[in-house]
């Protein structure tokens, strides 16, 4: 099988920032998360809503995946009487679960795919353009999340209220029909 | 088969390459074989137990302990194959990796900010791997995907000619503890379709496997179809519908390009839990009319999250080299009549068995399929 790379097109990239502080990532809820759940929500149901979301999948690729859940459970798991506490604090303990929460928002039903990644931020593009060449799909939507780890507080002492910057960037991959003779925007 | 599915058939057309597994191995705290657990499986309830610690004892051993002797299991199994890895990348798959060894690390002053690429890359240099390394962590479903994603590598990367899936998910106190909180346990047996089925065990478990292109006939098992697909109805309880699970395995027979007529035994994902079950019940009993013969495995050996899926489909290999499937230990009285599961005893079935479905769900509403074939008799 040749793959035809020239026929995908990113339409459109967004990114924004956002600082928070070490102490807000381990807090039920997460306001900053839902926050920025909430932008790429509005912004890609005005991107994709004439996308089949059948035939559209999300990518999702983190370099933190659920850290500070992870914590804040671990640090809540029992009470003083041994009782767990916090079933919700589980569930947010899954790096998928916060792109399955974007995909619930955005009715996706395609693959949701969770990537950890280290020092290769391109991870969540090049599987959803596997995805797109070879797959099912026709429209793919990639999240790259990053958080400035030099940023991160924790030299000394790991609860300072110190600023760390997320930054998310959002794609929409699209596949062109075969007979499109349309130029991708890059690939 | 649904128009979406007839659409997706017409869009992708048949399968234009053959993808067999090599290589394919397990490691659990009791069995180091696909075929010691499947023998296991295959004998009389009465003298087996299963191999995962009840929900009931909070002080039992955590079994994050037990990662120093997966990775060793890995790395031997990997190595054993005498497979080159210079030009084969590997697709890491796990719900929550070392997770015991994350939060150490976070709490160690000045240290990096680990994450479950750290347990890839620690996985990826015992065994051996200078290639890329790709982590997968899609909860439940996260080894099933990572074939899935090891297909799309082979047929869009026509200069690599295998890749490795590694999987690895451990019973630790931090996952036990957690599910615990969700009510989702049972308090003894896992119970897999059964009538008073209470709620899953969690298990430990790891599996490898090589996937390769082959263009000639081989004894090696195929893997002829895949499919995922999302639920988008809530974040931990499945779609009483089905729908994600419906969608990914009708993907996975038109891959295949067979009809659900042709599927000879269903390997459920099978939790015990009493929404997932029911919902796969409910999609089997739709997409399979025919009813063929269902199995699942976490009554022996629980639920190893992310790693159940390959771990599960080395059993299924073993049941096409067998032509027997082993009964869904824990099963005594199924509710579901659409279903035909295997209980009590193994079955040998009168028609040939070709082809294995293996599905798998998870939290977050994923769902994923994969459909086997074993070689010609």
């Amino acid at each position: 099988m040749k793959p035809d790379v020239a026929r995908i097109h990113i339409q459109t990239v967004h990114t924004f920032s956002q600082s928070h502080t070490w102490r807000a990532m381990d807090e039920f809820p997460r306001p900053w998360l839902d926050a920025a759940a909430g932008k790429m929500a509005d912004w890609l149901s005005a991107s994709a809503g004439s996308i089949n979301r059948w035939y559209c999948g999300l990518f999702w690729a983190s370099d933190l995946d659920s850290i500070a859940a992870d914590r804040a459970f671990e640090l809540s798991r029992r009470d003083d009487e041994g009782r767990f506490v916090s079933p919700s604090a589980f569930r947010s303990t899954l790096p998928s679960i916060d792109p399955a929460a974007l995909a619930l928002q955005l009715g996706i039903t395609g693959p949701v795919m969770t990537f950890s990644i280290d020092a290769d931020p391109i991870m969540a593009e090049q599987s959803a353009r596997r995805w797109l060449l070879a797959g099912r799909l026709t429209a793919a939507i990639v999240i790259d999340e990053f958080a400035a780890k030099l940023e991160m507080p924790g030299t000394e002492d790991r609860h300072p209220i110190s600023e760390l910057t997320r930054t998310i960037r959002c794609q929409l991959m699209v596949s062109a029909p075969s007979d499109s003779s349309d130029s991708a925007t890059r690939c | 088969m649904s128009t979406q599915a007839q659409a997706f058939t017409s869009r992708l057309g048949r399968p234009s390459q053959t993808v067999v597994i090599r290589g394919l191995g397990i490691w659990t705290p009791r069995y180091r074989s696909a075929a010691e657990i499947f023998t296991t499986m295959a004998t009389p309830k009465s003298e087996i137990t299963p191999s995962y610690a009840a929900a009931s004892n909070p002080d039992a051993p955590d079994g994050a302990e037990l990662w120093p002797d997966a990775l060793a299991a890995i790395s031997h199994g990997v190595k054993g194959w005498d497979i080159d890895l210079s030009d084969c990348p590997l697709v890491f798959a796990s719900a929550k990796g070392d997770i015991r060894r994350t939060l150490r690390t976070l709490d160690q002053p000045g240290g990096a900010i680990p994450n479950l690429a750290d347990d890839a890359r620690r996985v990826a240099l015992l065994c051996g791997f200078s290639t890329p390394v790709i982590c997968l962590s899609t909860a439940c479903v996260s080894s099933l995907a990572a074939l899935c994603e090891a297909q799309l590598i082979l047929a869009t990367q026509p200069d690599t000619p295998r890749v490795a899936v590694i999987t690895a998910d451990l019973a630790s106190n931090f996952v036990m503890d957690g599910f615990r909180s969700l009510r989702a346990t049972a308090a003894d047996l896992c119970r897999p379709f059964d009538a008073c089925r209470a709620g899953l065990a969690v298990g430990t478990g790891a599996a490898w496997a090589f996937l390769e292109r082959s263009r000639a006939k081989t004894n090696s098992m195929e893997i002829i179809g895949w499919g995922m697909g999302n639920d988008a109805t809530h974040l931990t309880a499945p779609d009483p519908m089905g729908g994600g699970l419906r969608s990914a395995i009708e993907q996975a027979l038109a891959v295949a390009g067979i009809p659900a007529a042709d599927i000879d035994v269903l390997f459920a994902h099978g939790t015990g839990t009493p929404f997932n079950d029911a919902m796969e019940a409910r999609v089997f009993a739709k997409l399979f009319p025919h009813r063929p013969p269902l199995t699942a495995a976490k009554g022996l050996l629980g639920h190893s999250l992310g790693a159940s899926g390959l771990l599960e489909l080395a059993l299924a290999a073993e049941i096409l080299q067998h032509r027997l499937i082993p009964p869904i230990f824990g099963l005594r009285t199924t509710d579901y009549p659409g279903l035909n599961p295997v209980c009590s005893q193994a079955l040998r079935p009168d028609r040939p068995i070709r082809t294995i479905l293996k599905t798998a769900s998870g939290f977050g509403g994923v769902n994923a399929a994969v459909i086997v074939r074993g070689p010609a008799r």
